[in-house]
């Protein structure tokens, strides 16, 4: 089977949502702004080829970068900016997917990766404070975002019982959905960095495919899994529908997007005749991470033999209707009201439920090409 | 209210001339003339000699900031111009050697306190063992490299409280922790006002905060942006929305001094 890196490259999208400017050996961090799917993106190649126009994909992706431009100018207050390179704000979820619709909250952090300081936490009331008094919906009710990280904590427990669910959230999802906003993206960077870093040294038996990063990646999303079950159970089935529609649709996305970038980095390396090393794979995880979920997707869908745009059209078709149901709002608040129980008889439960049963078949199917099927059964399994 | 001034070096690096008209152009009183690197201090020093800085009623020059023993003479004999226009000399206490070569100096000399990284100069403690030596010299409260070495401000209010006697000019910018300068932000913000009130008025606050822009059009009004918010800091508008400091409400053992004596 030829495997052609360039094409899988997620360079060779280009559609890297935070321009970094390197010169110097130095980061510049540029403004830092999401940029919508343009025409090299490989998911806009797939829907020309399938002759379909997913509007509620393009139009999320629009509408993160019109809110990320504008919570770019709360961050950037001429009177009191509330960031500096020790410190970054990180937006999660929906927002730094390109997913933005109606209703989406912003989950967020002020990341310190510099000495602690006690005025950090009055950043980030500010910033909660002006994220509310311009109608941001704040945050889910776990407390894993809305407030301050640490980056000793990020990097340095990876594993043990140190290892909280709300940092492995939080370090799982810096990898796979996150972006910094504002002018201060340095401390977010150099984060990033010294974690793929460690995923990779403390790794001696890897060969090109980091199976400690895999690891990590299959474990958040079994404990997404298992975390669905426990907020049934502690908060009374609030908002089970709508918890179960992500759980089927974007959160199964951002997990089989964390797989393929691990295969990606072996079969990279492997294209490329690469000796094992550290270097290569973290500069193709350090790529990787720059590119949203459904690109990282759809690069892998152009880059199988054969099916790879009949398979992508299942995937994205799929989601984009999964995007269309978010971003009415009647729709969406029905799915929040939705109790488990009568979940069987709600027509828009029911329509999640069968998008949610072919994005899935499209996933497997990608999953379990020639180009993957192998990799997902001798490192997805076990 | 204090007396806003800022560093030539921040604003245009190695270019004393553009960096004086810089601040010129804004109406501010006080500029601090920035030699950080010994190469660059010639030029500055014949600038001094030939310049007309009459309308600035505070000038500083500021010593390079590193150099070896060997050259130590020479420095000091190229800034001995400075003294003659009576303008004060900033000096990082490592790059004092010979602490009886810069007598000369007298309350002219101003030795600063210094960020985390340098060994001593960083607290009230190590800086008496400066001014033991060095008796007549003023001081320069750079009030981030305080933050830098203490969030709480703490240490930054004993300087004040041991040497607010002898304060002649306060630098202020953000200090992260690799030790750079950058513009305030609402953390360094809120610190500074925690001791604004204990910064005596007379002495002029000079801005660091580095703002290299081009085209000059946009570094004018990040100049004006970084004084407004300068001013927030020291009149303590940055915490107004908050409780009251702890270190407004802790007795400081000391009354803070006067600072007019000590000043121009």
């Amino acid at each position: 089977m030829r495997f052609d890196a360039r094409l899988n490259s997620p360079s060779a999208a280009g559609i890297f949502h935070r321009p970094i400017v390197w010169f110097f050996g130095v980061i510049c961090v540029e403004r830092i702004m999401l940029s919508h799917y343009d025409e090299k993106s490989r998911l806009r190649q797939i829907m020309g080829d399938a002759r379909e126009n997913w509007t509620n994909i393009l139009s999320a992706a629009e509408a993160s970068q019109e809110q990320s431009a504008k919570i770019s100018k709360l961050l950037d207050d001429p009177e009191l900016p509330l960031g500096n390179e020790d410190g970054s704000f990180v937006v999660f979820g929906s927002l730094a997917r390109q997913e933005w619709t109606r209703g989406s909250d912003v989950d967020w952090t002020l990341l310190i990766d510099g000495q602690a300081d006690p005025n950090h936490i009055h950043a980030a009331h500010k910033f909660r404070k002006r994220l509310d008094s311009n109608g941001f919906p704040p945050p889910g009710a776990a407390g894993v975002f809305g407030n301050l990280s640490f980056s000793h904590e990020i990097i340095h427990q990876i594993g043990g019982q140190s290892d909280s669910n709300r940092n492995t959230t939080q370090r799982v999802l810096l990898l796979l959905e996150s972006a910094p906003l504002g002018t201060h993206g340095e401390a977010f960077e150099r984060v990033i960095r010294q974690v793929l870093n460690r995923y990779l040294a403390d790794d001696p038996t890897y060969r090109k495919l980091p199976r400690f990063l895999l690891n990590d990646i299959i474990r958040f999303w079994r404990t997404v899994a298992v975390d669905f079950a426990g907020k049934q159970r502690d908060r009374g089935g609030k908002g089970w529908g709508l918890r179960n529609a992500k759980l089927r649709m974007s959160r199964k996305l951002v997990f089989t997007a964390g797989m393929l970038q691990c295969f990606g980095a072996q079969l990279s390396a492997s294209a490329k005749g690469e000796t094992p090393g550290t270097r290569p794979v973290l500069d193709y995880l350090l790529e990787s991470v720059r590119t949203t979920p459904l690109e990282t997707v759809a690069a892998a869908c152009t880059g199988l033999e054969k099916d790879g745009n009949a398979i992508g059209k299942t995937i994205f078709s799929n989601y984009d209707k999964f995007l269309g149901i978010l971003n009415d709002e009647e729709k969406r608040r029905s799915l929040e009201n939705l109790e488990a129980g009568k979940s069987t008889d709600d027509p828009i439960f029911r329509d999640i439920r069968d998008i949610g049963d072919k994005f899935q078949l499209g996933l497997i199917a990608l999953l379990f090409s020639d180009k993957y099927a192998k990799l997902t059964k001798e490192y997805g399994v076990f | 209210m204090h007396r806003i001034g800022f560093s030539t070096g921040a604003l245009a690096l190695g270019d004393v001339c553009r960096g004086v008209g810089l601040v010129r152009d804004t109406g501010l009183r006080a500029v601090e003339l920035s030699a950080l690197r010994a190469d660059e201090l010639p030029g500055l020093m014949q600038y001094i000699k030939t310049a007309d800085l009459s309308d600035f009623d505070y000038v500083s020059v500021h010593a390079p900031s590193a150099f070896p023993s060997e050259m130590e003479a020479e420095i000091i004999k190229q800034l001995t111009p400075a003294l003659d226009k009576e303008h004060h000399i900033v000096v990082h206490p490592d790059t004092i050697h010979d602490a009886r070569r810069w007598r000369q100096f007298g309350r002219f000399l101003c030795v600063e306190n210094m960020d985390k990284r340098k060994p001593s100069g960083r607290t009230a403690e190590e800086l008496s063992e400066v001014f033991r030596d060095l008796p007549d010299a003023s001081f320069c409260l750079d009030v981030g490299h305080a933050r830098q070495v203490d969030p709480t401000m703490g240490i930054a209010a004993e300087l004040i409280r041991d040497f607010g006697d002898r304060l002649a000019q306060v630098h202020m910018s953000d200090v992260n922790s690799s030790s750079r300068h950058e513009r305030l932000n609402l953390m360094a913000s809120r610190a500074f006002g925690e001791i604004s009130e204990l910064l005596s008025v007379e002495a002029p606050v000079i801005l660091e905060s580095p703002l290299h822009s081009e085209p000059e059009s946009r570094i004018r009004s990040e100049i004006a942006g970084e004084i407004a918010r300068a001013r927030r800091a020291l009149m303590g508008l940055g915490r107004a929305d908050e409780d009251k400091s702890p270190i407004q409400r802790r007795p400081s053992g000391k009354s803070v001094p006067d600072g007019s004596a000590a000043c121009l």
